[in-house]
């Protein structure tokens, strides 16, 4: 088992006919991944990589079976196109989309909170259990199937964690890049819940930075749960100057809170392994698996 | 992005807010006839600059006679203010706002924000307001009172009259603040602000509610909606958003010697943290945007090693998503061969097309430094020192 997907997961593609949305289904494809239709409202009954096209996700779910759905919609059409699919039914909604408007993703927020539909992202690389299931944008030549759980705000350096836990001999059971936007759908805690009941997981990696709070969230969460499985950390951004805005629109120390520190040592009291440096992190999640 | 206080109080205006009488000006002369128009018994002259405590540092003048408001205008006007929200180099105020002098009778504080922790909308409101108000949030002393509210359903009524008793207010100013409170939320849901702040909020005359001093902040991924604003933004360029606005990069400018080019915030901020691990200063922070283009890697090339005191240049790239490798060596060519950069250049490539990247640059004969790790790249930029 892997967490959210598995390889018979059935995937929509919201903005399948656009360059992204059809560059990337078509990559899902070769990977292995069930794609099995799109929605393009106004280009129903159309074919596109030899996939139907649905004018709304409902028939799409209805002639499919599809339980995931992929979205490389514009900003503007986002809000509609995620709370469509929560109102068709979809389990997990992958939304790629970067530059959503703050209001309209807690008004995806409140119906996500009113559904038992779960989101990744907004601007995030998307999540893959390697060898079965890929969906998003993640560059899947660097992932190998294993037994790690990796979470993570950040998407280039989460490709670089993996890249250094495959270099260690360390596969993956599933990666899920969660995006580093101020409001989000699935957050850390989200994902070691299913990581802590999932058979193929020995080990937790979580990728964090700076800005934001769901790293603290995660600290408690561990906490209070008595995790039963090792949990690493690594937090960029140990070294940024306060109140400069450094990239990702999360990540932003102010007024004291969203600082590296505080989550490191909350992390740690919580019996996180605190990785120190960006080069040590696979080998320092061997050191912890192989003990 | 942070607009002006005399912006927002254009903005609110028509929601039914009661803002003292003002006018903006860009000269002394049109602060002149800013305050022939303004009758008032005495008048105040505002800085318009995008930061906050303006008031304790200069930015915030009385004028007892409209003669005095042109000597005040003519002095703020070009000068340069730093309060502790500007950074050191403060910031030029290039427009003052004329406003009708007002006596209070009690100051408060009324603010409704997107909690960025929380994931929430708040209305955040104490019984005395002031600058520092954000620091009080925690202080038992000066009580915060905070509600949260929905998007789409206006603030239920019966909070609102329990959050106005929590101000000690007489009851017809609590129903006028359970109208602003009203306001300020069908103003922030249409006008896609992610903060109004009122503060302070003051009671005139014992029967009105006067907002003195606005600070909001619109939604950036909002723009698009709003027509209205893209004058707003040609109007308050702030230096790092343009560049984010032009050339899709963000770039932060820091103290250090080496030049970082980075592709992704959470790399750059780790490639940031490696460097002080090494004893190694960064000189700044750049993010390249999710799907670079060669011109984009160019300009960002080329911005970070406009700062002459770089010694080296770090690029560190693994290429995955929707930026790949071999994009970003051509960017790095263009760069060089447009500004003959002399500073040692060291290239980390990882990831997709990270060969074809790496067989550009050697057949481009310009000596760029390739290392394979982050590590091995620490190494060379140490010995460059």
């Amino acid at each position: 088992m892997s967490i959210l997907v598995e390889s018979n997961t059935r995937v929509l593609c919201q903005g399948i006919t656009g360059y992204r949305g059809s560059f990337f289904s078509h990559r899902a494809i070769e990977y292995g991944t069930k794609i099995v239709g799109g929605v393009v409202p106004g280009r129903g009954g159309q074919k596109h990589l030899t996939l139907p096209v649905f004018d709304t996700v409902s028939e799409a779910r209805e002639a499919t079976d599809a339980t995931a759905s992929v979205l490389f919609v514009p900003p503007h059409a986002a809000k509609d196109a995620v709370i469509e699919a929560i109102d068709a039914g979809v389990e997990l909604i992958v939304c790629i989309t970067e530059g959503i408007p703050m209001l309209d993703m807690l008004r995806i927020r409140e119906r996500l909170s009113e559904s038992d539909s779960k989101m990744i992202g907004p601007n995030c690389p998307g999540i893959i259990a390697p060898g079965k299931c890929n969906i998003g944008i993640i560059p899947t030549s660097i992932y190998q199937p294993g037994r790690i759980g990796v979470i993570s705000r950040s998407g280039t350096l989460f490709y670089e964690a993996v890249a250094q836990l495959c270099t260690d001999g360390l596969g993956q059971s599933t990666c899920v890049g969660i995006g580093a936007d101020v409001i989000q759908g699935m957050a850390f805690t989200d994902c070691l819940e299913l990581f802590r009941d999932d058979m193929e997981t020995d080990a937790v990696l979580l990728i964090g930075e700076i800005g934001g709070a769901a790293e603290e969230d995660a600290a408690q969460y561990l906490a209070s749960e008595n995790f039963p499985k090792p949990v690493l950390g690594y937090i960029a951004g140990r070294h940024a100057p306060p109140d400069r805005r450094m990239g990702h629109s999360g990540a932003i120390i102010s007024a004291g809170l969203g600082g590296a520190e505080r989550k490191v040592e909350m992390l740690r009291d919580a019996g996180v392994t605190l990785i120190e440096s960006p080069v040590e992190i696979g080998r320092t999640v061997r050191r912890v698996v192989r003990r | 992005m942070f607009v002006h206080e005399y912006q927002a109080k254009n903005l609110l205006s028509r929601y039914g807010f009661s803002f003292p009488g003002g006018e903006v000006a860009y000269s002394a002369d049109e602060a002149e006839v800013a305050a022939s128009r303004i009758d008032a018994d005495y008048w105040v002259v505002k800085a318009q600059i995008l930061a906050g405590d303006r008031g304790q540092f200069g930015g915030v003048k009385v004028a007892r006679t409209r003669a005095e408001v042109t000597t005040l205008a003519r002095t703020l006007l070009g000068s340069r203010l730093v309060t502790p929200q500007t950074g050191a180099a403060g910031l030029t105020v290039k427009s003052v706002y004329i406003e009708q002098g007002c006596d209070t009778d009690r100051e408060m504080y009324l603010a409704l924000l997107l909690d960025r922790y929380r994931r929430e909308l708040i209305l955040l409101a104490a019984a005395s307001g002031g600058s520092g108000i954000e620091t009080k949030i925690d202080d038992s002393a000066q009580p915060v009172h905070r509600l949260a509210v929905s998007v789409d359903a206006p603030p239920d009524q019966d909070n609102l009259a329990e959050l106005a008793r929590q101000m000690n207010l007489d009851e017809s100013l609590a129903s006028e603040f359970v109208e602003m409170c009203q306001q300020m939320h069908q103003a922030l849901v249409e006008l896609d602000a992610l903060s109004i702040e009122l503060n302070p909020l003051a009671v005139v005359g014992g029967t009105k509610l006067v907002g003195l001093d606005v600070k909001m902040e619109l939604d950036d991924n909002a723009l698009y909606r709003h027509e209205q604003y893209a004058e707003l933004l040609s109007l308050n360029q702030e230096s790092d958003r343009r560049f984010r606005a032009q050339s899709g990069y963000n770039y932060v400018s820091l103290h250090g010697d080496i030049g970082l080019l980075v592709g992704g915030a959470g790399l750059a901020l780790a490639t940031m943290d490696l460097l002080k691990l090494n004893g190694l200063e960064p000189a700044n922070f750049l993010d390249l945007p999710p799907i670079a283009s060669r011109s984009n890697v160019s300009d960002a090339c080329e911005t970070v090693v406009q700062d002459d005191s770089i010694k080296a240049l770090f690029v560190n790239v693994v290429g995955g998503g929707l930026t790949h490798c071999d994009t970003v060596a051509e960017g790095l060519i263009t760069a060089h061969m447009k500004s003959k950069i002399k500073k040692p250049i060291i290239v980390r490539f990882a990831g997709t097309k990270k060969e074809h990247g790496l067989t550009l640059l050697r057949n481009s004969r310009i000596p760029f430094e390739m290392a394979n790790t982050m590590q091995d790249a620490v190494e060379l930029l140490m010995k460059i020192r």
